[in-house]
């Protein structure tokens, strides 16, 4: 009912421009990202959220609260990579990299130097790999994606498969805010206890409200006549524009070279 | 009368819209009136009615209850929610549990009423609405007129002091429509205000005795429905069309008419 994010991708102030060059531009920019230090990797991500809330006009607050969802994803995956378990025998062996940890048993768990390290490094590049993704999932609308994806000759299959996903989770989100207006307007979530109820609630009905949603949708492209190739007209024309391309061009050859001169400074080999 | 509801300059705009669904509006809701908000599609009947039960903030204008204003707080927004009930124009999306019990009892529960208390009114509310057969059927299982019974039921439940109904009567086939303005008839007469949003002039005719009109998000209307229904031009103008029983009571001969007030219902709902 409310705040769909699809919405504020048909709305952006880049629609116009050619989604196959916005593409190209966000896979380029990230394909960098991945090769570059750390230091090139924060400038990436200020670029692209400039190029995402500035130019695109997407409200801070909607990209802000998209962007906490990623990194909460990429903080969950944390843990694995800093806590280390060895047997108490061996610990003598890791205090050069241990940052403190406590013994449980026979075992000794503690924060490792390098996997912290490693958290950080892995942190920045995400962060500017996140920037690259919500630029294109706020910049270019699922159609015009899936018609690139059809002009790269990506299977037609997965093509299906993306477009039904895509449904899915917006139909998933769809029940999610429509469940929960439903149950506030009732008085939901109105002490602790009535809060444990409203969401358990909630979450045993969301699963099932979205599968018959879905079922649902599913019997309405059947009776439309779906062939398993779900293409809908478009009438955004888009236009070439040359100061977009400019400052797309001139801003990755910066980073290029921003990252060859920070080698050359401080690792000459 | 005093205003039990009033919306002093409310503005709303979906997020992610250009333009404002709900426009300036200074409005005040009647304690024990019958009160149509009438306006075509699109005009922000719907709108109105889930900012009145503070279902989305509002940046612009206040909205006070019995001269009380609203602020977004959630113990004060439950207690708003208890003076308020509010159905939904679609009842799929006003249901929330498995079966048609459950679903009336949640809102029952989160009254905080005894147990004991709950089943009492979940079993009265359920003969109201003859919904005795279908009480623990699985909801993905009733018809659409049946669900609309079912969210209906679950609003009345809650005894709210103020019910805001978004088009009730849709879906719902003549003989539940009896009911439906049978049981409203009911609990108005003990003292339960009703607003009602529909695009039915007819509906507004019969039932309505205040009449808002809304157009393109702004008050066009707000007077005793009498008042409304004597300037057809007001109605014309704004292509909400006539009551057909006033349209066939005027094509009546004069001498017919002279001593009599046209009357109200087309004896559309009693079978
Ligand atoms: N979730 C939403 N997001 C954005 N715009 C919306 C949303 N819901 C409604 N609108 C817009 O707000 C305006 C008012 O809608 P609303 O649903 O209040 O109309 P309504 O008078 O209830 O119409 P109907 O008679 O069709 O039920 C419309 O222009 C509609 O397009
Ligand atoms: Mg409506």
């Amino acid at each position: 009912m409310h705040h769909h994010l699809d919405t504020y991708t048909y709305q952006n102030h880049l629609r116009t421009l050619p989604p196959q060059q916005k593409l190209i531009f966000a896979l380029v920019v990230m394909g960098i990202a991945l090769m570059t230090h750390a230091f090139t990797q924060g400038l990436i991500f200020i670029w692209l959220t400039i190029w995402t809330v500035y130019y695109a006009g997407i409200p801070y607050k909607v990209y802000t609260s998209t962007l906490t969802v990623m990194i909460i994803f990429f903080l969950t995956s944390v843990p694995a990579l800093v806590v280390e378990i060895i047997p108490t025998d061996l610990q003598t062996m890791v205090h050069a990299k241990s940052l403190g940890g406590i013994e449980i048993g026979n075992w000794f768990v503690f924060i490792s130097q390098p996997g912290l390290t490693q958290a950080l490094e892995m942190g920045i590049r995400s962060l500017a790999c996140f920037a690259g993704l919500l630029f294109i999932i706020f910049t270019i609308p699922f159609t015009d994606l899936l018609s690139i994806g059809r002009q790269w000759r990506v299977p037609t299959i997965l093509i299906e498969l993306l477009m039904l996903m895509y449904r899915f989770i917006f139909m998933f989100l769809d029940v999610l805010l429509q469940l929960q207006l439903a149950q506030r307007a009732r008085g939901g979530y109105c002490n602790r206890r009535r809060w444990m109820v409203s969401a358990g609630l909630l979450g045993s009905q969301l699963m099932i409200r979205t599968l018959q949603r879905y079922q649902q949708f599913s019997i309405g492209l059947t009776a439309r006549g779906f062939n398993g190739d779900l293409q809908v007209y478009s009438n955004s024309s888009s236009a070439y524009s040359q100061r977009y391309a400019i400052e797309s061009f001139i801003g990755c050859m910066g980073l290029v070279l921003l990252n060859f001169m920070y080698n050359l400074i401080f690792h000459p080999s | 009368m005093s205003p039990l509801l009033e919306l002093q300059g409310v503005s709303y705009t979906y997020p992610s819209t250009p333009h404002p669904a709900i426009q300036n509006l200074t409005l005040s809701i009647l304690a024990g009136k019958k009160t149509v908000i009438l306006g075509h599609n699109g005009c922000g009947k719907s709108t109105l009615l889930l900012l009145a039960d503070g279902l989305f903030p509002i940046h612009t204008g206040t909205i006070y209850w019995k001269g009380e204003p609203l602020r977004y707080h959630p113990s004060i927004l439950n207690l708003w929610r208890q003076r308020i009930g509010l159905t939904f124009q679609d009842p799929e999306q006003q249901l929330i549990a498995a079966t048609v019990a459950e679903d009336i009892s949640y809102g029952l529960f989160n009254l905080s009423l005894p147990k004991t208390e709950v089943a009492l009114r979940l079993h009265q509310v359920l003969i109201d609405f003859s919904l005795q057969d279908l009480a623990d059927r699985p909801l993905h299982q009733l018809s659409l007129g049946q669900k609309r019974r079912v969210a209906l039921a679950g609003v009345i439940a809650r005894r709210p002091e103020l019910v805001l109904l978004d088009e009730p009567t849709a879906y719902l086939d003549r003989w539940q429509t009896h009911h439906l303005f049978k049981e409203l008839e009911r609990i108005h007469a003990n003292g339960t205000t009703l607003v009602m949003a529909t695009h039915d002039i007819d509906l507004a005719y019969a039932w309505a005795d205040w009449v808002v009109v809304l157009h393109e998000g702004q008050l066009m209307v707000s007077q005793p429905a009498l008042q409304v229904f004597s300037q057809l031009e007001v109605l014309k103008q704004l292509r909400l069309g006539i009551p057909l029983i006033l349209e066939y009571w005027n094509s009546l001969p004069d001498e017919w008419r002279k001593n009599h007030l046209p009357p109200r219902w087309f004896d559309r709902f009693s079978i």
